[in-house]
């Protein structure tokens, strides 16, 4: 993208941000304001009256408590990085953030990390480089991974007890039958606390390489230190403590690579941050001792943490060439403790990372792939194996999964220790060939034509030869486009549709629409005369009272509903339908109950409320089923199945409505309580308006 | 036809693949030149028919064979007897032709690149030389299977106590593409008057026609509404009524209980007796064969194989309560007969699987939304849902399934949630079952009832008292049971149409007279030939909805049944389960009935009274859709709803499932079980709903008594017996340990002293209401249903005969 091109995404990311807010600010304040029920009274009653109205709010409540909601949007798009370990994603971190290197906080000399989740974010000022804050565990997530049934089973096997306190998870390896315990270096018995706030560590413990390493690597027991590293908050906390209790540590780097590499301003920089994930299926050690059980599911847990919390914006999924994914697993840990919905966009905001471009060129079973065409003919080029096969096909446990971008990319460090020569030299004796595979007579020109990449991989190609850029910078760029393409899609769809923010405005304003007028003016008691004088002649207690009204005076006009010419209204004709059938129920009702005008009139004014908003809700408005026409042979079939059956639900809805009662006395209302009413039903209209233009802007579906 | 399927002499062959069960092929043209000849053909014929009289096995096709008797025809030949291949000439119109049924399991038809001659001089040399003339009719060619056109795909089986059916899915085919098999009965002359639906439900009782010469030797099976006529003609051949719920393991220490059949059939039989369950497997291979000769000779006249199936995977559905080791046991069996049968060529022979791929509720389940959510478009599907009973405009359900089949209603609740991917508008659905149960009570209740009121009929009108128990003797010697067994296979035949009638918009049955003429011959050696005038006169029998109605509302849990559910139980479970569904705020937004006993109105209405559900939430297959949009075979989808379902939940498309885990934890009070005068209660309750699963309890036996183990949905709910502990030392109180895996599932390590002896849920033992094995009607307790029955007894023994029907008249 071109600097004016992300310039202009930059201010149309801003605005929606502050669009955002301003729809978390209106759904905010009503929460907040409906739950002072005191200063307005007419809607403590009707919540201790109205079922329906209570069910609403306290889903509006829960919403409210979400932390997305309880935060303001700031606009920033967290990458999250997500590999097995033995991918080369520390490796690749490092080499991306040298300044993080630099300062000791990345190890990269080992593999035996500890399971925890690093954020790292643009520091806008020097100074912000020392914040470092360390976050661990709550109780309650400490307890979770501790009952899982694999973590609890293993103990229960082991003779490991644990214990549950108010402030702590005692666990007792006194018992323990496992073979290796002359050897521990940690108590057998250990309590794990949660931090009570995040701990900021002190900047001289940032050069203290000792503590460094026990936060991030399982050290040998040989050298071990098996003392205290953290005192907080009264507590003291050995190495085994913190690589059980922290959960992960933030913090800042200069982004000097990331600038360069991008060519955004700062201002653009801080929008993208960080997070390097525990490696997928990391397993516990020996060296993990009496926690080795927890320790062993604590990656898994930390993923799907983050993921229902909605941290990961953006998944790169780093996959070194040749190897096969392992994300499955982390799918379906997700797919079975997630809403569904989760992973549906998944595709859009996936990045695929291939590191490791050199091993084309090394692993003789790839070489072969396009060294020898028929081999590629028959088994697939080594693009069809090392992308398709490896790793798309296995994503998913659904089947095959498209990502918005692939990148290749390459360690300069492993390249020059394996080939023994400077990497840019190395790369410029692959180019041609890896050239050849764009052309179209060439090796792997019909997978990457497949797979909507062949464009792009040209211009990787020049990266991956860039010994300054060895294809991280291309996959920073291609990172940063995706911010720029998808950014507010990814905000709007986090921030007002994930949360249920959206889902819970309609609701709350459904509910509030039933019992009050468009002036805030309470009517719950008149709405429940009307609909019990309206709805007399079903008799509650017979199922086919009801089935016997629709069936005689619904169905058979509805038989008759002629929907010529609605392929002139190919988008309302399905609403049009339903009003029709509304109407003629309204009709019907007030025929066979012959009430008084005024009860009549309210009946009137309730059901057409509720039909605006169940013909919302029930897909009338939005329908997509085409009208009737000779290419449509069964729409009017299927329309008219439809009708009939939300005619019975019409029914059934007033009478439930109907039969929720209550004490009607308490529906007086104040001027003051009508002008707050009409204050919350204006909030919620703004609201839910701007999220419905927020939504069709960006293509984000509700 | 082609020349090339002419043989070098100049004859037409018919070409068949073994292992394709019995194929018969009618109509198979003579060569032009043998034209004209019916005449001296049948001839030559007759005499070699004469000549074979002495075979019985000849005889037996004769009787049996599946070809049109109406046609001019001779009689049946072998062209040698250890070859069971048999011909007829017939003659239609001016051309002659030949009818063939070759058995390509054994003899001739078994053998790959056998070629044998139809030839009136091969089979009867003398006679041939006789006549001075060489009479080559056909030849029949056994090939290899991969010379003849191949396709791969998936066998997807839905094996059910009343009927089975079979969909094979050629890879790659989309979901509405899948072919349901409809199978042919190689041994059953009136075919051509079988209704047009069973040939897509095999119905899956069956009967032994030829027991064969050996172990090994595959015998001749008949399934289908001809095994229920033919046990009338031979009641002591083995005859199986609803195989599945037999499928059962029976581990060591409870083998001695196992049920064991002889091997009996209208010819030959076998020696000692086996036990039910390889009988089981027997019905099982034969429904295979079926489906195989179905596929490759699709209407009884292909000459040539329209294509072989190479079944790459079986996939089969079970019932919902099925334990693991219930299923593993169909499993394997499944996966022996397949291995025997089917061949392979090499690449489907290493990736061949059978699998086990969801259960009966859930592919029901899977059914309806896919057809829902293909017809509204995957754009609409709020309005899908919303016709589905949730109006709150998200996106998940909750359906309840009641899959009332012939043996056992399973009652499953799913909770269903799915998202579109917008890049291609496809559907990820989750199926998550959250409730469960099983009942062995289903259509053989409502059929047992009204066979009690057969029974209580003849005892009214014709004074007949004599038991049909198989097993027990009669007072009057010549009351045979042979008698016995005619008469409840008509009263079963009689129990069909009741219910056919009381399902329909009339709702009411009555016994002709002409079925009654039937009914009594049987007890003629009880009481003589009835004559016209006393089937004319009263009392009669008529039975309606309403009266139905009311002995289901009486049929229920007692300690007169020693805790055995009724039918009615089936609506009380749903009221408990409703109450328990609420208050976890999971009450199922609609249901959906399947299975044929669900065609009886009352079941809607009491399934709505006991859910507290309108009755438009309350489903029957017939009314997920609008007519326009319903499947060709419609009017039978409460029975091929499993397979299509199992087809679409493994080949959705565009629209994928997976089933989730079920969550770790019970759903019950779990615990010992006391008697009370409202039913079983839960005495000591060990676990409660929400604990995580499996538990290890303890509970103490005394000396020579017993303990019961069951679940309810309250701590003071009706319980559910699921296992029993008995003591046999005489002095010591035990005290043992048992592991409840699940709500239903006890394992315990075995103990000297303590028998632990499982419950299949919803009932002490899986074979119930089968009184068309045994001729028990009534016995369990004896007279519990007469009591319930004679209650309103002058609601349907009417001594006038148009009582109710003068009544509107007379006004």
């Amino acid at each position: 993208m071109t600097q004016e091109g992300s310039t202009q995404s930059n201010a149309k990311q801003d605005d929606v941000v502050k669009q955002i807010n301003e729809v978390l600010k209106r759904f905010r304040s009503v929460v907040d304001y409906l739950q002072k029920q005191e200063t307005i009274p007419s809607f403590r009653t009707l919540c201790q009256t109205t079922p329906v109205v209570k069910e609403a709010f306290d889903r509006t409540v829960a919403a409210r408590c979400n932390s997305r909601v309880e935060q303001w949007c700031n606009g920033r798009i967290n990458c999250a990085i997500i590999g097995s370990s033995g991918n080369g994603k520390t490796t690749m971190l490092d080499e991306m953030f040298p300044g993080l290197s630099n300062r000791g906080l990345l190890v990269t000399d080992v593999t035996d990390t500890t399971s925890q989740a690093l954020h790292i974010s643009f520091a806008d000022k020097p100074e912000e480089l020392n914040e470092v804050f360390v976050n661990s565990w709550s109780h309650t997530q400490m307890v979770s991974l501790m009952e899982d049934d694999d973590v609890k089973r293993q103990n229960e096997t082991d003779g490991i007890n644990v214990e549950f306190l108010e402030d702590r998870v005692v666990i007792d390896g006194g018992s323990a039958n496992l073979r290796d315990m002359q050897s521990f270096k940690f108590p057998l018995r250990t309590e794990l606390r949660p931090f009570p706030t995040s701990y900021r560590v002190p900047t001289d413990k940032l050069s203290d390489k000792r503590f460094v390493r026990a936060l991030t690597v399982k050290q040998p027991s040989d050298q071990i230190d098996r003392g205290s590293l953290v005192a907080f908050d009264g507590n003291s906390y050995n190495a085994l403590q913190l690589r059980a209790v922290v959960k992960e540590v933030r913090l800042k780097d200069g982004y000097k690579n990331i600038l360069r590499w991008s060519k955004r301003t700062p201002q653009e920089a801080i929008r993208l941050q960080f997070v390097d994930t525990p490696g997928i299926s990391v397993q516990g050690s020996e060296k993990d001792e009496v926690l080795r059980h927890f320790l062993g599911k604590k990656s898994n847990h930390i993923a799907l943490q983050m993921w229902m919390n909605d941290e990961l914006d953006i998944v790169v999924h780093l996959v070194l060439c040749g190897r096969n994914s392992d994300f499955a697993e982390l799918w379906r840990t997700l797919e079975t403790h997630c809403e569904p919905g989760q992973m549906d966009d998944l595709s859009e905001r996936l990045v695929l990372a291939v590191n490791g471009m050199n091993r084309y060129f090394s692993d003789k079973n790839l070489i072969d792939k396009y060294e020898s065409p028929d081999q590629a003919v028959s088994g697939g080029d080594h693009f069809a194996t090392t992308i398709e096969d490896n790793i798309l096909q296995k994503m998913s446990p659904r089947g095959r999964i498209k990502p918005a971008e692939i990148c290749f990319f390459d360690s300069k460090s492993i390249v020059e220790a394996d080939k023994r020569q400077p990497y840019g030299d190395y790369y410029r004796s692959c180019e041609a060939t890896m050239q050849s595979w764009t052309e179209p007579s060439g090796v792997g020109y019909g997978t990457l034509s497949r797979l909507g990449i062949l464009e792009g991989f040209k211009e990787n190609i020049s990266a991956l030869v860039d010994p300054k850029d060895r294809g991280q910078g291309h996959l920073v760029r291609k990172l940063f486009d995706l911010v720029d393409r998808r950014g507010p899609y990814l905000l709007v769809k986090k921030f007002l549709v994930r949360t249920k923010v959206f889902e819970e405005v309609e609701n709350l304003l459904e509910a509030i629409n039933t019992y009050y007028d468009e002036q805030g003016s309470l009517n719950r008691r008149a709405v429940l005369d009307a609909l019990l004088r309206c709805l007399q002649f079903i008799d509650l207690d017979d199922p086919q009272s009801l089935e016997n009204f629709i069936g005689d005076k619904i169905d058979p006009a509805v038989d008759r509903m002629d929907f010529s010419g609605s392929d002139q209204r190919p988008e309302t004709w399905g609403a049009e339908a339903f009003e029709e059938t509304a109407k003629l129920l309204k009709r019907e009702i007030v025929a066979a109950s012959s009430p008084l005008p005024d009860i009549a009139t309210e009946f009137e004014r309730h059901f057409d409320t509720q039909i605006a908003n169940w013909s919302s809700r029930w897909g009338y408005d939005d329908l997509r089923i085409p009208a009737p026409s000779v290419n449509s042979p069964n729409s009017a079939d299927l329309m008219r199945y439809c009708l009939k059956l939300h005619a019975r639900e019409i029914m059934l809805r007033l009478m439930a409505e109907q039969e929720s009662t209550g004490d009607s006395e308490g529906f007086e209302q104040s001027p003051e309580d009508q002008k707050r009413i009409l204050q919350i039903i204006t909030w919620l209209n703004e609201a839910r308006s701007m999220t419905k233009t927020l939504c069709a802007s960006h293509g984000v579906s509700l | 036809m082609s020349t090339n399927q002419t043989s070098a002499s100049n004859v037409y062959q018919l070409i068949v693949l073994p292992k394709t069960g019995t194929q018969v092929c009618r109509g198979f043209p003579l060569p032009p030149a043998m034209q004209g000849q019916y005449a001296q053909l049948s001839q030559t014929v007759e005499r070699l028919a004469k000549a074979q009289s002495e075979h019985e096995i000849v005889g037996l096709v004769e009787e049996h064979a599946a070809c049109d008797r109406e046609i001019t025809h001779t009689p049946w030949v072998a062209i040698d007897v250890e070859d069971y291949i048999f011909f007829r000439l017939t003659q239609v119109g001016n051309e002659t032709q030949l009818d063939l049924i070759v058995d390509t399991m054994s003899g001739a038809g078994a053998m790959a690149l056998n070629k044998v001659p139809i030839s009136l001089q091969k089979g009867v040399p003398k006679l041939g030389k006789a006549f001075g003339t060489n009479f080559h009719l056909a030849d029949v060619f056994v090939e290899e299977h991969l010379k003849a056109r191949n396709e791969i795909g998936s066998l997807i089986v839905d094996f059910g106590n009343s009927g089975t059916a079979f969909v094979f899915s050629r890879e790659g085919a989309g979901p509405r593409e899948a072919r349901l098999i409809e199978t042919n009965n190689p041994f059953d002359p009136d075919y051509q008057s079988r209704p047009e639906g069973e040939s897509n439900i095999l119905k899956s009782n069956m009967i032994v026609l030829r027991a064969g010469n050996g172990e090994t030797e595959n015998p001749w099976i008949v399934l289908g509404t001809r095994a229920e006529e033919l046990i009338q003609q031979a009641p002591l051949a083995t005859y199986l009524y609803a195989p599945k719920k037999y499928v059962r393991h029976w581990p060591e220490h409870l083998k001695a209980e196992e049920p064991t059949m002889p091997f009996q059939g209208l010819l030959g039989q076998r020696d000692r007796l086996r036990p039910v369950l390889d009988f089981v497997r027997i019905t099982m291979e034969q429904m295979f064969q079926y489906a195989l000769a179905a596929i490759t000779n699709p209407l009884n006249t292909s000459h040539v194989p329209e294509f072989y199936p190479q079944i790459a995977r079986v996939m089969l559905t079970y019932p919902l309560t099925w334990r693991k080791v219930d299923q593993e046991l169909f499993r394997d069996l499944v996966e022996s007969i397949s291995r025997q049968l089917f061949v392979h060529e090499d690449r489907t022979k290493s990736q061949f699987t059978v699998e086990l791929i969801c259960s009966e509720p859930m592919a029901v389940a899977a059914f309806v939304l896919w057809e829902n959510f293909f017809h509204f478009d995957t754009h609409n599907l709020r309005m899908a849902a919303s016709t589905l009973g949730n109006t709150d405009g998200n996106d998940e359900l909750r359906m309840l399934v009641v899959d009332m089949g012939g043996g056992s209603t399973d009652i499953a609740c799913i909770d269903i949630k799915w998202s579109v991917r917008e890049e291609d508008d496809s559907v990820d659905v989750t199926f998550k079952m959250i409730e469960s149960m099983r009942f062995n009570r289903a259509g053989d209740r409502l059929s047992h009832l009204v066979a009690t009121a057969i029974k209580q009929f003849l005892k009214q009108k014709y004074s007949i008292n004599e038991t049909l128990s198989f097993k027990q003797p009669s007072r009057n010697a010549a009351f045979t049971r042979n008698n016995k067994r005619k008469a409840v296979s008509f009263i079963a035949e009689l129990v069909e149409k009741a219910k056919i009638a009381l399902s329909s918009n009339e709702g009411v049955w009555k016994l002709e007279p002409r079925d009654e003429h039937e009914l009594l011959r049987p007890f003629e050696p009880l009481v003589g030939v009835i004559g016209e005038d006393k089937l004319t006169q009263g009392p009669f029998l008529k039975i309606d909805h309403d009266t139905l109605e009311d002995w289901v509302q009486g049929d229920r849990q007692s300690l007169e049944t020693n805790g055995e559910p009724g039918f009615m139980d089936i609506f009380l479970y749903l009221d408990e389960l409703q109450k328990s569904l609420k208050a976890k705020d999971r009450a199922p937004h609609v249901v959906v009935l399947s299975g044929r006993s669900t065609r009886m109105p009352f079941i809607r209405n009491q399934t709505a009274k006991h859910l507290g559900l309108p009755l438009h939430r309350i489903r029957t297959l017939s009314e997920i859709l609008p007519d326009s949009l319903k499947l060709h075979n419609h009017e039978n989808m409460d029975k091929l709803a499993v397979v299509l379902g199992a087809q679409r939940f493994r080949f959705g498309d565009h629209i994928r499932f997976v089933a989730l885990e079920d969550e770790p934890i019970f759903n019950r009070f779990i615990g010992t079980v006391r008697e009370t005068p409202n039913g079983l209660k839960l005495n000591r309750v060990h676990v409660e709903p929400g604990d995580l699963r499996p538990r290890t309890i303890t509970v103490s036996v005394d000396p020579e008594k017993a303990v019961r183990i069951g679940h309810a949905f309250r701590a003071d709910g009706v319980a559910q017996v699921i296992a029993n502990l008995s003591n046999k030392s005489r002095t010591h109180r035990r005290e043992v340990k048992i592991e409840l895996l699940d709500d239903f599932s006890v394992e315990m390590r075995a103990h000297d002293d303590i028998l632990l002896a499982e419950w299949v849920p919803g009932g002490n033992d899986i074979i119930v209401d089968n009184f068309n094995d045994t001729g028990e009607i009534d016995r369990e307790p004896e007279d519990f249903m007469t009591r319930i029955l004679t209650r309103n007894e002058s609601a349907w023994i009417q001594e006038d005969k148009d009582a109710e029907d003068d009544e509107g008249d007379g006004e």
